[in-house]
């Protein structure tokens, strides 16, 4: 399945639901939906839903690190959440929880 | 050693046909024939005799991301890194290349794990986009001491395997991967373990457990624990090597596939450790020395005691570098005897510039006053497990001082405090040296010195 993102904006909250293969393609519909959602409304919290990733690669991981690394300059919070599995494994290993919160 | 796409080791025959078509596919781009021959030298082949170490790296694109490297030290230790870059191919494994750079320098020198794994991470801070990062595994094996160090950053858990092929220690990720935090971050803590009997050390990159096979299926770790329990320990390696090939049979490996295997018996060690040792005191038995001095107060008002250490240390072939650490390790040890031990001077006036001019005055008056007293220097030059070292000891005839409240400040100091620190010049003798030690009441301090050779 291929990669997209929802965005939805809640009481200062940038939700992006994330759904399919979160690998090297899903590059550019990443960056700019979270480029699109954090210059264009007010928001401190960014919530990242993994419910529909069912994989993700090592670019993804540095997508991430991208996001947060966009993300401290303006000070936003980034959480990620519902992550399934496999996913909860990948970033277990390369221990991302001490740079995101992981729920 | 070179493999085919099976994981065969090649013979020199088939070596040379791939080669031979290697450069009829190659030859027009010259760029990558000469990616080739560089990305082949990057890693230096391990100084073992075979027995102790098996590796088998397999490739998924012509250039590996997966980097496999190891360093015997002087003193018998074994220091090696498995690194895994994000992505494969030629891009990922010239990011990798600085990572051998670093280890050999480090690694061969004795350098502790923590150290060179601090270094790596800001090396590839450096060097690295934002959006890549490098998994590394660092460990060292001491036969000798039967202990094994493990810095694990982001890579799958290695293991130690006694005979019957069960874990008895597994090292799983503690820290975030290579080139994300700043040095002022980064946490360097290694995890070790000692063994009793002898047995295995298992350590593999992500791409042997999730290689597919024509089903889609991964490896997995539970396979590889059915394929441990079931062997030998002589087999070990092999069997786990063949399930994994038999597994991908014909399909292409998905990622890069490094599998180490490190044979822990003490046993098995000593006949490497011996040679190198023995070479050692071949080479360095004219340099075995100790020295003595031992000033009473008479010496210490007439002579000026470091220089004639300075030019102790040039005389002995001590090369530059250590010569000017050590000539700051003893001069900081001479001054505290001095200074603290005999004189019984406040080192706190030294804080402000008025003070300062009064510790000089107040110094100079009362060793012309002092009417007993004496401070002995000693060095050696010796072998040891650890490499090639100095000890050095400094006695004093005074009354001692509280060294504990002293090691309460340098445990806690790291270096960006030690600036702050009263006992400044103490905190950079403790960073520069290992092993260092007070007895009777603080009037005697021993530490040793790492020589670089």
């Amino acid at each position: 399945m291929s990669f997209s993102v929802n965005t939805k904006n809640t009481n200062g909250t940038l939700e992006l639901h994330l759904s399919g293969r979160f690998d090297f393609n899903a590059n550019q519909i990443f960056r700019k939906a979270y480029q699109n959602g954090l210059d264009n409304t007010v928001t401190s919290y960014v919530v990242l839903d993994f419910s529909g990733v069912e994989y993700m690669d090592s670019s993804a991981l540095g997508m991430l690190l991208l996001l947060k690394d966009y993300g401290d300059k303006e000070n936003k919070r980034i959480e990620l959440i519902n992550c399934q599995d496999t996913v909860r494994e990948i970033l277990d290993i390369v221990n991302f929880g001490k740079l995101f919160t992981i729920r | 050693m070179d493999m085919d796409s099976e994981g065969n080791e090649m013979s020199p025959e088939t070596e040379q046909i791939t080669q031979l078509s290697l450069m009829d596919q190659k030859s027009l781009d010259p760029e990558v024939s000469l990616s080739r021959y560089v990305m082949r030298n990057v890693v230096r082949p391990v100084k073992l005799d075979g027995e102790q170490l098996e590796q088998w790296i397999l490739p998924a694109a012509e250039f590996s991301g997966d980097i496999f490297a190891a360093e015997m030290t002087a003193g018998g230790r074994l220091n090696m890194i498995l690194a895994d870059g994000s992505g494969h191919g030629l891009g990922t494994a010239i990011c990798m290349m600085p990572i051998t750079d670093v280890f050999y320098a480090m690694a061969s020198k004795g350098s502790p794990i923590p150290s060179i794994a601090k270094e790596l991470n800001q090396k590839m801070v450096q060097l690295l986009p934002k959006d890549r990062f490098v998994t590394a595994l660092l460990a060292s094996i001491n036969w000798a001491s039967k202990k094994v160090e493990v810095w694990n950053g982001g890579s799958p858990a290695p293991f130690f395997l006694n005979k019957e092929g069960e874990y008895l220690k597994i090292w799983k990720s503690q820290h975030l991967p290579l080139g994300i935090l700043s040095s002022q971050d980064f946490d360097d803590t290694v995890e070790s373990f000692q063994w009793e009997h002898p047995g295995q050390f298992l350590m593999f990159t992500d791409g042997l457990t999730t290689a597919k096979n024509g089903e889609d299926e991964i490896f997995g770790t539970e396979r590889m624990h059915q394929v441990l329990l079931g062997s030998s320990p002589d087999e070990r390696f092999r069997d786990l090597k063949t399930a994994v090939i038999d597994h991908i049979s014909e399909e292409e490996a998905g990622d890069d596939i490094s599998l180490i295997s490190i044979n822990c018996d003490p046993e098995l060690l000593p006949k490497t450790e011996k040679k190198e040792l023995q070479n050692q005191e071949k080479a360095y038995a004219p340099s075995t020395w100790k020295v003595s001095l031992h000033l009473n107060e008479t010496d210490m008002k007439n002579i000026d005691v470091l220089p004639v250490m300075l030019a102790w240390l040039k005389q002995v072939g001590i090369d530059q570098k250590d010569t000017q650490r050590l000539f700051l390790i003893i001069s900081e040890l001479y001054t505290n005897a001095l200074d603290h031990g005999l004189l019984r001077l406040d080192s706190s006036l030294k804080s402000s510039s008025s003070g300062f001019d009064e510790y000089l005055e107040q110094r100079s008056q009362r060793i012309n006053n002092l009417e007993k007293g004496s401070i002995e220097i000693k060095l050696e030059r010796m072998l040891d497990l650890e490499g090639d070292i100095m000890k050095i000891r400094m006695e004093d005839s005074g009354e001692g001082f509280d060294f504990i409240a002293l090691f309460r400040d340098l445990e806690k100091t790291d270096d960006s405090d030690i600036v702050n620190l009263h006992g400044k010049g103490m905190a950079l003798v403790y960073t520069l040296t290992q092993n260092m030690q007070y007895f009777n009441q603080g009037k005697v301090i021993e530490l040793e010195y790492l020589l670089s050779n």
